[in-house]
């Protein structure tokens, strides 16, 4: 999907213990450093599957290390909120959208949280998922940036029908670390303070 | 003597009885044609008006009518004048019925019957004016409905039956039900075909035309090949997917017509995914068509019709033009045949000097089976006893049959082979002459069973019937469908003249009867001896040693073999020997060769062949060519007649003392080893044969031109080729002769939905053979291989046509090979293999795929197969089972690309089941949200779907990506339903 040159993720899990029919966050840092001063756009969205049970992601805590937004975003579906406040969506219509313009610096971070029905109380019966997708893309819209994904996304996280989670960053990064792991949480909370600092320096 | 006397005069006045319902097997035809009622004044339509309730037109139709030639009859199912209270009093609704007797004069005076059937116009008036007014015809005997007399019957004509169904109970004026019972009861006949009318329609888009619910159910359980209605005042032909039955709507009489109901949106349309209207004509104004149908059994047992519509239908003198002619070919048919029932002394009184005790096993095998006529290959008796009374016990043992409307077709062997013998032959089996069934005198009743009761009519089958002059009803053929049967007699004529053998006369009137059979047709010829028999020495030609007297007995036979082969004979089917055996015979001069079976025993007596010594001195040996033995075994045997294919099915049971025991008391396990199936072959008119000895290839090819040549239609150009394999069977006789496979095929026209024609292939599994494994054990006496159904590998490939397949459909893994199924779907060949492992590959075979391996080589439009089973195969997708209720579908969310414009996903199959369930897999798209299409899948018969080539064990996942075009950005739903493609 994407280079681990370019996009660093950890994950918090911010249930203690079991990963299953919880709220999920995940920490996402990504390097942008090599499209610095780029104009473009980043992309998120939550959408459900074939009857999908009600469930939304948070898209908070956004930062960056010298880009800057641009304009007002363009919203589709279910979407709640704006940069660099907290974004909220919905997976109530096929196709819910947050597209923000974005002046690229040497990096961002936000966190997601995925929440909802579907993660505290899965029914069992729904037949699908829903899909949190993240992407960056050059000003025409359409071009990807810093990911091999054809599709676009450099990360995606989905939650299943159980009411657990899974995350990918594409299949040259490191394996996709899972919610228990304490050790990557600390590498988490290590990158989110480190990029804090450099953030907070600018 | 008084015995003697009395059936004598029994069987004379049933003589006469049968001259009148002799057979004929020359095409006949019929008319269908109903609603001849005129409009009401208030309809406004002056040219269907007429005061006295009968349609202008209708006289003028049947002007047309009478002038058809070669009419048997017209079936006439209802509505001949307006009718129903209080528009018609019973009174005027005489009167209209009298003038419709006088309209339909010319076609009676023509001497052509008609059958009539209530409508609803009809029926609206009293039931006891139609019955005064209106005669059912007496040239067949008329079965009537006792609830319903007049109004509901059946008759038989040309061995074909008519049920004529009225549908208004009570005089109802709508249809709301009809007799089930005895429809059922007349349906459960034996007939050649069957055809039904009544009427109002069991399909049609209009369903508030349809008559009563449960009748179509009816017709296509009781093997119904037409149902006739009108109501629906058109030409409508008319079938429903899962019936095996067409209907023609013939309301055409003349009645005032509309539009038929066709499409979404006509009066009164109920849409029936299922039905389809092949082909109609009729409607209002110009539209309108006036006409019958005339139908036609053909002497194949085919059914042909076309509608015939009058020209100028205001003129008393109109032409009619053809309309729709169409075929229904024959269906499948079955004959049974059965040997030698001859038993002596019997100090268990259950087969006194006939093996009744074996006959009564054997005749519910023949009813199971549901054949036509079973033919017995001689040695009915052991003697034919004081005044012939044993042939009278198994004539009157054939009872079960004739009850079941089944005919029974024996011939003489040398234990009945007196002059006295031939003589009561004649006399108690007169069908053999006349193809009149159930004339036995049933007189018989010092055995052990008592009377049998006879509860059928006499009925007839086939026709065609010849003799020989001299031994009339002994030596004789008749024609069935499109098979003509010859039975060969060789013993003393009825004159009490010396005849032993076959002579230079009995071999020319063979000749005869086969060189005038109908081109492409079968024939099978009976004796009780054969053309080389096992235990015997003695033949057809000669009572001691085929090959002493050559200078008589070769001649005869060559000319005897080359009248058989060069007529198409592929079997010759005898007894005497008492044992179960097939061989190919080659003549003296080496120009001939015919395949000779020997029937498996139906009696107390299982010979053995010669020993060693005596066999190896046997100078005739070597013009056998041994394919299968099975000794010490009660048999019989199932020829299914489909078109040019013929199956033969041969049913054994072990005879309860391994050896020929000779045994009286009858110790045959009837009640604890049923007769089972111990091998099938079969050959077809339009394929090819090949002799494959053991360790020799099955290589062939072959194709659909031979068919074509024959004059068969409906092909679209097919080739098949055995690829590779070989017989690897070591199995042997008796004798150590190692046993040999004859390889046949058939071709028949594609289905519908088919990619290729269909070949069936015969012969390819191990013969019946003598099992030697067990010779050290002081026990042994005799086995025989365990038959199996499964063949040697061998890979098979046939091309196909790509009109209208995808290149996805292509790599699914879905389409290919197929086979059929048990119960008739078209699935996997490899799915049928015993073991190996199915695996799907894109491309040509090549030596290394192992047994399971399946294929599709685009490049040569070829599908092929390594299989290990025989059967019919045929190019098409394969059939589908539904395992939704075995698996678990969900899947992801669906992500928008901007880059891609799409919507992505993945979808998860897992096994939920208990069994691991073997792929390829099918996952369909039902109900699609409207305006998203599904990029990555293939839609075939409607629906997009998803292929799986994984097999999962319990638990096991699989997924697949999901790909949609979704340009409204609509909501993605659809109802995943799963099926193995197998």
């Amino acid at each position: 999907m994407n280079s681990i040159k370019y996009l660093i993720f950890a994950l918090i899990l911010l249930a203690a213990g079991s990963a299953f029919a919880t709220p999920m966050m995940y920490e996402v840092y990504v390097n942008t450093a090599g499209i610095s001063g780029q104009s473009g756009y980043l992309d998120f969205q939550f959408n459900p599957g074939n009857n999908a049970q009600a469930a939304f992601a948070e898209v908070m805590n956004f930062s960056h290390d010298g880009g800057s937004l641009a304009g007002s975003p363009f919203t589709t579906g279910s979407v709640n909120g704006n940069f660099p406040g907290a974004v909220t969506i919905s997976n109530t219509t096929a196709w819910n959208d947050y597209f923000q313009g974005f002046t690229f610096g040497n990096g961002l971070h936000f966190s997601v949280l995925l929440d909802g029905p579907a993660l505290t109380s899965p029914n069992g019966t729904a037949g699908s998922g829903s899909d949190f997708g993240f992407g960056m893309f050059a000003a025409d819209q359409v071009t990807p940036l810093l990911t091999n994904d054809p599709n676009g996304f450099a990360m995606t996280a989905k939650v299943t029908t159980f009411g657990t989670t899974a995350a990918d960053y594409g299949q040259s990064t490191s394996p996709v670390p899972e919610p228990s792991t304490f050790a990557l949480l600390g590498l988490g909370l290590a990158g989110a303070a480190l990029l804090r600092k450099k953030s907070n320096s600018l | 003597m008084t015995r003697f006397r009395r059936i004598t005069t029994f069987t004379m006045l049933l003589f006469a009885l049968a001259v009148a319902a002799t057979a004929s097997a020359t095409p006949w035809k019929f008319a269908v044609l109903c609603d001849s009622r005129s409009s009401y004044a208030t309809d406004n339509l002056p040219a269907y008006y007429d005061a006295n309730g009968i349609s202008p037109y209708f006289q003028n139709i049947a002007s047309a009518l009478s002038k058809e030639t070669g009419l048997d009859f017209v079936l006439y199912p209802g509505d001949l004048a307006r009718g129903k209270k209080p528009a018609m009093d019973d009174a005027q609704f005489a009167t209209a019925l009298d003038l419709w007797n006088l309209q339909m004069k010319p076609v009676t005076d023509a001497g052509i019957p008609v059958y009539l059937i209530r409508g609803n116009h009809d029926a609206g008036n009293l039931a006891a004016t139609w019955n005064s007014h209106i005669t059912i015809p007496v040239v067949n005997p008329v079965i009537q409905d006792a609830t319903q007399t007049g109004l509901t019957y059946s008759f038989t004509h040309k061995g074909s039956l008519f049920v004529g169904l009225d549908e208004y109970p009570a005089g109802a004026a709508g249809a709301t039900g009809y007799d089930s019972v005895f429809l059922k009861a007349q349906l459960a006949k034996q007939a050649q075909h069957k055809f039904v009318f009544a009427h109002q329609p069991v399909w049609n888009y209009k369903t508030s035309e349809l008559g009563p619910t449960g009748l179509a159910n009816d017709l296509n359980n009781g093997g119904t090949d037409l149902y006739f209605s009108g109501h629906v005042h058109s030409y409508q032909r008319i079938s429903e997917k899962g019936y095996n039955f067409q209907e023609m709507i013939i309301g055409t009489g003349g009645a005032p017509q509309d539009n038929p109901t066709l499409v979404a949106g006509d009066p009164g349309y109920v849409a029936d995914p299922n039905l389809k209207v092949m082909n109609y004509a009729g409607g209002s104004g110009s539209n309108a068509r006036f006409g019958y149908a005339v139908i036609t059994v053909n002497d194949d047992g085919s059914i042909s019709s076309e509608m015939k519509f009058l020209d100028t239908p205001a003129s008393l003198a109109s032409t009619v033009s053809n309309y729709d002619s169409f075929i229904i070919p024959a269906k499948p048919w079955k004959f049974g045949v059965m040997s030698d029932t001859q038993w002596p002394t019997s100090p268990d009184g259950k087969n006194p000097n006939v093996a009744v005790n074996v006959i009564r096993h054997l005749n519910p095998e023949f009813i199971k089976h549901g054949v036509k006529f079973v033919v017995q290959v001689g040695d009915l008796t052991d003697t034919v006893g004081t005044a012939n009374i044993n042939l009278d016990v198994r004539a009157t043992f054939a009872q079960d049959l004739y009850n079941a409307g089944i005919g029974f077709y024996p011939l003489r062997g040398n234990h009945e082979s007196s002059a006295a013998g031939a003589v009561r032959f004649q006399q108690i089996f007169p069908q053999t002459q006349t193809g009149v069934n159930n004339q036995t005198p049933n007189l018989v009743s010092s055995t052990m069973y008592g009377p049998q009761a006879n509860t059928n009519s006499t009925f007839s089958v086939g026709g065609n019937y010849a003799t020989e002059t001299g031994l009339e009803g002994l030596t004789y053929s008749f024609d069935y469908n499109n098979t003509r049967f010859l039975f060969l007699d060789q013993f003393t004529l009825p004159s009490n003249t010396a005849h032993a053998n076959l002579t230079s006369t009995d071999v020319a009137w063979v000749g005869g009867r086969l060189s005038t059979k109908p081109a492409n047709s079968h024939a099978f010829v009976f004796g009780h001896k054969g053309l080389i028999t096992e235990n015997h020495n003695d033949i057809l030609f000669n009572s001691t040693n085929p090959d002493t007297a050559t200078a008589t007995t070769w001649p005869l036979t060559n000319t005897f073999m080359s009248h058989l082969q060069n007529n198409g004979v592929r079997y010759y089917m005898g007894g005497h020997d008492h044992m179960h055996n097939r061989a190919i015979v080659t003549s003296p001069d080496g120009l001939s060769k015919v395949q000779n079976i020997i029937g498996a025993s139906d009696s107390y007596k299982f010979y053995i062949p010669p020993t060693m010594t005596t066999f190896n001195a046997q100078t005739w040996r070597p013009r056998e060519t041994p394919i299968a033995q099975e000794l010490f075994a009660v048999g019989y045997y199932i020829y299914t007649v489909d078109g040019a294919k013929v199956t033969v099915d041969h049913y054994a049971m072990p005879n309860g003392c391994n050896g020929d025991c000779d045994q009286t008391i009858d110790v045959i396990p009837y009640d604890t080893v049923p007769f089972t199936k111990h091998e099938t072959y079969g050959y077809s008119l339009n394929g090819k044969e090949i002799i494959v000895p053991q360790a020799g290839s099955y290589a062939l090819t072959d194709t659909t031109a031979k068919a074509v040549a024959n004059g068969e239609s409906g092909y679209i150009g097919t080739t098949a080729a055995i690829l590779n394999g070989s017989n690897s069977s070591t199995g042997k006789d008796y004798n150590n002769r190692a046993l040999t496979k004859t390889v046949n095929t058939g071709w028949t026209p594609a289905e519908n939905g088919l990619s290729s024609d269909t070949l069936s292939l015969w012969g390819m599994t191990n013969s019946l053979a003598t099992d030697f494994s067990d010779l050290s054990n002081p026990n042994y006496h005799y086995k025989y291989v365990v038959p199996s159904e499964q063949t040697d590998q061998f890979v098979l490939s046939m091309t196909y046509n790509s009109n209208n397949l995808t290149a996805a459909q292509l790599q699914s893994g879905e389409f290919g090979l197929a086979t059929r199924s048990d119960d008739g779907r078209w699935i996997n060949a490899a799915a049928k293999n015993t073991g190996g492992a199915i695996h799907f590959v894109q491309g040509p075979w090549n030596a290394g795929y192992t047994l399971g391996t399946y294929g599709i080589d685009t490049a040569t439009h070829t599908a092929w197969a390594v299989v290990n089973h025989a059967g019919d195969f045929a190019v098409t997708p394969f059939a589908l089972t539904d395992i939704s209720s075995s698996v678990k579908v969900t899947t992801s969310g669906f992500l928008y690309s901007r880059a891609t414009n799409k919507f992505t996903g993945t979808l998860t199959i897992k096994n939920s089941g208990a069994a691991t369930l073997t792929g390829p897999f099918a996952v369909w798209f039902n109900n699609l949200t409207a305006g998203v299409s599904l990029d990555n899948g293939i839609i075939y018969n409607g629906y997009p779907h998803l292929d799986l080539s994984a097999s999962l064990a319990p638990g096991q996942t699989a997924a697949v990506p999901l790909t949609f075009t979704n340009p409204a950005k609509a909501l993605i739903t659809f109802t995943p339903v799963t099926y193995q493609a197998q």
